[in-house]
This record gives C-alpha cells, sequence and structure tokens, in this order.
C-alpha cells in the first residue's frame, strides 16, 4: 500500500514556514505604504477598510505562494528557471524569450484564443478591465497615488510623494482620469456578461462548473462593476442619492474579492506568470537534447525533463527505478508504457490471450457465460 | 460506496468504440483521452485499452508545479485546471500509464476525469457505455465483479513502486497485484519477442504522435526571434 502524502516538510514546518513569508509579504506591502504615502501624509482616510483588506490579502497571497513554492516539483522547475534566468550566456542568447513570453502568453493570452474566441474575448475584457483597475485602486489605496487642488481648477499629481504634474480638473484628461475606473468596469461587465452567457449555454462548461470556485468570482466582479458604476451614476445624475449604502455595498464586495483572491480562482492571476519560466525551460532544454524512449528509441521529451521528473518525483516519494531493465520507468514514452503493461498483461493471462484461437483453450479465458451454463437468471438478464 | 470503472483488456475487440464515443463530448470535441493500443499486429490481433486508472495517490497531480490537478471526493483525477495548468508537461512524463495527452495548440493538458458530468447523475461513462463486449465497464463493484471471471486487481507494481488505482482490471483468479516488471520476462511466457516502436505495426494516433505534441514548441512563431538569433550568430 502507498504510504501516507509523501513531502519533504511536514505539514506543520510547511505552515510555519508560509506564515513566516505570508508576514514578510505583509510587512513588505505596509512598508511600501508608509514609505509611498510619506508616513501615511498622503494616505486617505476613507479608504482605509481598502488598506486593511489589502494587507490582509497580502499574508495570504504570499502564504499560499510559499506553500505552493514548497512543493517539491514546483521547487524544481522554479529553481531551474531562475537557474536558467540569471545566467548570463542565457540571458544573452534567449534575451527575447521572456518579453515575447509575457506579451503574447500574459497580455494577450494567444492560447486561450485557440481553446475559443469567444472565450479569449471574454477573458480580455476580464483581464484588462481587473489589471487596470488593480493599476488604478491599489497605488490610491496605498497612497501612492495623490491628488492635490490647487485653486478650484488644477490638481497636482503626487506619486510616491514626489510631484509629477499637474492637470486641469475639468479638462478631457482631468476627465478620463476620474473616470477610467468606470470605463473599466465596463470592460469587466462586457466580459462577466459573455463568461456567463457561455457559463449559462456552453455544454462544454456547464456540467463542471462549481459554484465557490467558477461562479462566485463571476458574481463578485459583475457586482463590483455595477456598484461602481452606480456610484458614478448617482453622483452625477441624481445629486448623490443614496451615494453611502452603494459605497458601504461597493467596499464590502471588494473586500470580499480581496480575501477571496488569494484561495479561489483568481490565485491564477499570481500563479500564472510561472509559465515564463516554463517557456524559457523548454527553449533552453531543447537546445540540450531530446530523450528518446528506452524501448521505442524515438524522442519524447527533453532529456533535461525527464530528469526533472524523477528528481521531483522522488522529491514527493516515488521511485519507478526498475532494477530489472537498467531504466526508470519515465524513460519510457508514453505509448511504450502503455504497450508494455499490455505485453506484462499478456505475461500474465498467458499467451492465449494475444494469439487467436487461443481464448478457448484455457481454463480462465472461457467465455463469461457460456451459453450451455448460462443460468435462467443470466439469460433474463440478457448476458 | 462509490461506483467503480473496470477494465477487461481481454475483452477488447478493438473496434474503438470507446474511442469515438470518448471523443463526443463537448468538454474535449474531437480527441479522445482513451487509447487503443495494438500490441504488435504482425503477431496478434490484440489490442488494449488504456483509460486513466485513476490513481489513489496519483503521480501526475504530485508532480504538477501549479496544482492544477485535483482529485475529487470519490477518487477520480480530474484534469488539470485550466486557469491553473502551465503546459510544463511535467505530467506527461510522471504518469506511470501514459495517459495525459497535451493539446500544443492549446497548451493544456487534458485527461480522463471519468466522465463527471455522467457519472455525477448517475450514468455511466461514455467509453463503458460504448463498449459492446464490456471490457470497460462501470458499476457497483459486486455486481460488476459477478460477470466476469478472475478477480479485479486495483495494485500495482513498478520495480519497487507500489501503486494504488481506483478503476480495477480482472486478471486470473490468483492475482493480486500487476507485476509490470513481468514485461521483462513476459516474451518466454507469451512465447514471443515483440517488435520495438513501429515496426511492429503499432498505429499512429492522430494528434498523438510526437510530431503533433511537439509541433507548439517548434512551429511557434517567434516574431522577430530567428532574425535576432541569426543576427546574433552572425557577430
Amino acid at each position: 500500500m502507498q504510504d501516507t502524502k509523501p513531502s519533504i516538510y511536514s505539514p506543520r514546518q510547511t505552515t510555519i514556514r508560509a506564515s513566516l513569508i505570508g508576514l514578510g509579504g505583509m510587512a513588505l506591502l505596509a512598508l511600501l505604504i508608509m514609505l509611498g504615502s510619506r508616513m501615511l501624509a498622503f494616505f486617505d482616510p476613507a479608504l482605509t477598510g481598502y488598506a486593511i483588506a489589502s494587507l490582509f490579502a497580502a499574508f495570504a497571497v504570499a502564504f499560499h505562494y510559499g506553500t505552493w513554492l514548497m512543493r517539491p516539483s514546483t521547487r524544481v522547475m522554479w529553481r531551474r528557471s531562475w537557474q536558467f534566468f540569471l545566467s548570463w550566456p542565457n540571458f544573452r542568447r534567449y534575451f527575447w524569450v521572456i518579453p515575447i513570453t509575457f506579451v503574447r502568453n500574459l497580455l494577450f493570452q494567444s492560447f486561450i484564443r485557440q481553446r475559443s474566441t469567444l472565450r479569449w474575448v471574454m477573458h480580455q475584457c476580464l483581464f484588462w478591465g481587473v489589471m487596470l483597475s488593480f493599476a488604478v485602486t491599489f497605488p490610491l489605496v496605498f497612497g501612492w497615488l495623490h491628488f492635490e487642488a490647487i485653486g478650484t481648477h488644477t490638481y497636482q499629481i503626487f506619486i510616491f510623494g514626489f510631484q509629477v504634474g499637474q492637470m486641469n480638473a475639468l479638462g478631457p484628461v482631468g476627465f478620463n482620469t476620474f473616470h477610467a475606473l468606470d470605463y473599466f468596469a465596463v470592460l469587466v461587465i462586457i466580459g462577466c456578461a459573455i463568461a456567463y452567457w457561455r457559463r449559462w449555454q456552453d455544454r462544454s462548461i456547464r456540467p463542471v462548473q462549481r459554484v465557490l470556485f467558477d461562479l462566485l468570482p463571476l458574481h463578485l466582479l459583475m457586482s463590483i462593476s455595477v456598484t461602481g458604476l452606480m456610484l458614478t451614476v448617482v453622483d452625477l445624475w441624481f445629486d448623490g442619492a443614496g451615494h453611502w449604502p452603494i459605497t458601504l455595498t461597493h467596499q464590502f464586495l471588494v473586500i470580499m474579492l480581496l480575501l477571496y483572491l488569494p484561495f479561489g480562482k483568481l490565485f491564477h492571476i499570481i500563479q500564472r506568470p510561472a509559465s515564463l519560466g516554463v517557456e524559457l525551460y523548454y527553449k533552453i532544454g531543447s537546445k540540450q537534447g531530446m530523450k528518446n524512449c528506452a524501448r521505442c528509441g524515438r524522442p519524447y521529451g527533453l532529456e533535461l525533463h525527464v530528469e526533472d521528473v524523477k528528481t521531483a518525483l522522488n522529491g514527493v516519494g516515488y521511485n519507478f527505478w526498475l532494477p530489472q531493465s537498467g531504466h526508470h520507468w519515465q524513460d519510457y514514452c508514453a505509448r511504450c508504457k502503455r504497450v508494455i503493461r499490455a505485453g506484462a498483461y499478456a505475461g500474465l493471462v498467458g499467451r492465449a490471450w494475444v494469439e487467436p484461437g487461443g481464448l478457448q483453450q484455457t481454463q480462465y479465458a472461457q467465455p463469461t457465460s457460456p451459453v450451455s451454463e448460462m443460468t435462467d437468471e443470466a439469460k433474463q438478464n440478457g448476458n | 460506496m462509490a461506483k467503480k470503472f473496470f477494465m477487461d483488456p481481454q475483452r477488447c475487440i478493438g473496434c474503438r468504440a470507446c474511442m469515438a464515443a470518448c471523443q463526443e463530448c463537448d468538454t474535449h470535441r474531437g480527441v479522445s483521452m482513451i487509447y487503443i493500443d495494438t500490441l504488435d499486429t504482425e503477431w496478434s490481433p490484440q489490442t488494449s485499452p488504456t483509460v486513466c486508472m485513476h490513481c489513489v495517490n496519483p503521480p501526475c497531480a504530485n508532480v504538477c508545479p501549479a496544482d492544477a490537478i485535483k482529485q475529487d471526493e470519490n477518487g477520480i483525477v480530474l484534469q488539470a485546471s485550466v486557469d491553473r495548468c502551465i503546459y510544463c508537461r511535467n505530467c506527461l512524463i510522471a504518469c506511470p500509464f501514459g495517459v495525459p495527452k497535451y493539446q500544443a495548440k492549446q497548451a493544456l493538458m487534458i485527461k480522463c476525469d471519468q466522465c463527471y458530468d455522467r457519472t455525477s447523475v448517475g450514468k455511466k461513462p461514455w467509453c463503458a457505455t460504448a463498449c459492446p463486449t464490456k471490457a470497460l465497464d462501470y458499476g457497483e463493484y459486486d455486481e460488476i465483479i459477478q460477470q466476469h471471471p478472475g478477480s479485479a486487481v486495483n495494485q500495482w507494481q513498478f520495480g519497487d513502486q507500489a501503486l494504488e488505482t481506483n478503476v480495477y482490471v480482472f486478471a486470473p483468479k490468483e492475482t493480486r497485484k500487476f507485476q509490470v516488471l513481468q514485461l521483462f520476462d513476459y516474451r518466454e511466457q507469451a512465447g514471443y519477442a515483440p517488435n520495438a516502436g513501429l515496426a511492429g505495426g503499432q498505429q499512429e494516433i492522430k494528434g498523438e504522435s510526437d510530431a503533433d505534441v511537439w509541433a507548439g514548441w517548434e512551429n511557434r512563431d517567434w516574431t522577430g526571434w530567428s532574425a535576432l538569433q541569426q543576427e546574433q550568430e552572425g557577430k
């Protein structure tokens, strides 16, 4: 029987280490808030709730990231990626791999387009809407971005406490700056609408979707965008009627999202950049040579990759070394693994299985219910 | 007790109805997650089916750096979650049964998750429904073992490594464990030494050949990449 799920650290050790990493992440963010807002001089007290939720989210994100990196397989991949990234010859030769992959896979997500165009449009709307909103709101909440009025029409812009310019609050730049979140909210709403449409009518998603994992983040994004837009609407056309209840609802929903971020589906935002390392890994690994199957001799993977997977397997307590053959089970390609297994099965049940006509000759391989021995019950069941 | 999946390779007639049925599914349109392998067509017409064996402690999930492969409450190993899979292909190398498939264009790993949409409402998976000989079957353990001779075995041994699977395979009565090491002397037992590789008439399966699997890598269109490399090599 299998041992219990193996791990290089005990659960207790993992929790302690990850908690330390989490505290580190939280402390780092707190420090950046203090520095960026000039010891809270530019901190907006109205946004305190968001800032506190962000600190909790920073802890949880760093915690989850820490436990994730402590997985043996992730460690192997992580270390190898950095090793490749930080090597000077690789840096010179493969300089463009990271930026190109970043633009293609992380910004424009071309691989999602291959899965479905509608899905890609949906994901692009959500991605840009959410990312740009984050880019506006986090600096505001942390006091990194700060506006100060001079006179009636002019605002001074401060970034990290440094004055970077002025703008006319009533001009087009000012208008668009103050309504940037509205535009992003519209993007998110379009994305959510497509996502709801797909989840409602696409037969490939409907059966496997889960409420907490797939639908909750959608509901959150949608309701955050709607309440955010409602704030603009009531302020512009309804003299701010109901502003406070809507603000509180909005804030509550955003805090829910921030606390959901580290655990649910949205953690992929933080995890996904690891695919950059994979891209580099394959680019460099393919130059180092392919691994040929020990049985059929055909390439089935990178030599480096196969060795790393063996290391990762050992790290989680597996050992597929086959002393009789002098190979690892992982030295065989997928098809040979299946064919060898079928061969082993043939060895077990004897040549009867594989030779035509042999089935009738062995005791084991009798037809399940020979007609002569068929019971009445079996006849009724049609067996 | 949860229903279980059963394989009886002796009954496989190689009709590939299971593959056709599997391809019908909306979640992976046109791609079969079942394999029908011929041992060696020059020697025998026998085929061997392979579905995901749903290991109790799955190597694929344990080596996934993105933690994308999860098990459900019945021990079914689900396919990589699309938002997490970082297409590293660790699972392809690690899987002891050669099951996961890599979709190069979509940058995604897919594998059998025992038709979650059907089994969750009490139906058989598509392949087991379509199989005309019950080489693939699904149901209550006690009922299914009545219908097959031999014993249902879910213990495997690869060298020193033991594995337990949620899928049962029927074997002669005395069998307690599949020793995959027997592969190295089965030639004598079976009285035959099969040819290696494709020479023995193993068929290429569309989408599964190495050319297809690696297509996404080799043919990836690196904008300006090759020009830049040539320039650097020129220097």
